[in-house]
């Protein structure tokens, strides 16, 4: 009779086995997907706003005056280059967990939740010596840093 | 009766086993999906650092400690070396290195960075 028992509960401990197996294969998969998507979007995050900030600055470096000033609570780096007869300034700055971009003529009174959001982060720290221009971009667990030569000695506006 | 409760249990372990096969596979997809997205961002960061150094490398006329000095105090955070060697170039007036960076000793990346260099007319 007990035998009989063992045959008839041995299958259901086998089945049990099989689905505790298959639930934490399944959350392995669903931490592991988790974990590389985090991952991912800061590395995207990281990668495009370092890049950005970088191809703007080469871009406009020969052409344009780049310096570092504070703007809202924080500093901003700004690009300021003259289109027909008037100074347009170009202002990258962090604002609300977000990098900004406001591009605007120099004279225009603009507070900073006038730019545009481009993407995460935390904060952004500039800092300007020997020619090299210095940007840290933090984030809540990491950060990057770009360091943009400039030659000081051109003078580009008027 | 009992044979059927044998047969169901043999079908299950063999089922088990199946299973235990591809959840073996699948773990190990997991782990090298972690381990590429980990390279990658790695290479990402190994990217950024070779272009600090070379922004500064071409834009100082090629003072490698000039690079080191500010490309350096970023790169122990994330385990990081930079190395800069210099290359001999046959034009005098080209200035060569090769900035590489590991990662625990690894080498993740690596550019060349080019100058020019003042020579006399005579040069």
């Amino acid at each position: 009779m007990k035998k009989n028992a063992l045959h008839g509960v041995l299958p259901l401990l086998v089945f049990a086995l099989f689905a505790a197996s298959l639930l934490s294969v399944l959350a392995a998969g669903a931490h592991s997907y988790r974990t590389l998507s985090q991952r991912d979007d800061l590395a995207f995050s990281q990668r495009t706003a370092a890049q950005y900030i970088r191809t703007k600055i080469q871009f406009s470096r020969d052409q344009a005056d780049i310096r570092a000033e504070s703007f809202g609570n924080g500093d901003a780096l700004v690009i300021a280059e003259i289109y027909g007869e008037e100074t347009y300034l170009t202002r990258f700055y962090c604002h609300n967990g977000f990098l900004y971009e406001l591009f605007a003529p120099q004279d225009t009174a603009l507070a900073p939740e006038d730019g545009e959001a481009v993407l995460p982060l935390s904060s952004l720290d500039i800092s300007l010596e020997n020619d090299l221009l210095q940007l840290r971009l933090n984030w809540e667990d990491a950060s990057r840093t770009v360091i943009v030569a400039l030659d000081a000695s051109k003078e580009v506006l008027p | 009766m009992k044979n059927r409760s044998l047969l169901m249990l043999i079908e299950l372990t063999v089922m088990l086993l199946v299973f235990a096969l591809a959840a073996a596979f699948c773990l190990q997809g997991f782990s090298s999906a972690d381990s590429l997205s980990a390279h990658s961002l790695a290479l990402d960061e190994a990217c950024l650092i070779a272009q600090n150094a070379v922004e500064i490398l071409e834009n100082s006329g090629g003072d490698c400690q000039l690079a080191e000095q500010y490309v350096s105090p970023y790169l122990q955070q994330g385990g990081y070396t930079l190395v800069i060697t210099p290359v001999d170039t046959d034009l005098p007036a080209l200035g060569q290195a090769r900035v590489s960076v590991f990662k625990n000793g690894e080498s993740v990346f690596a550019l060349t960075a080019c100058w020019q260099r003042e020579v006399g007319l005579g040069e």
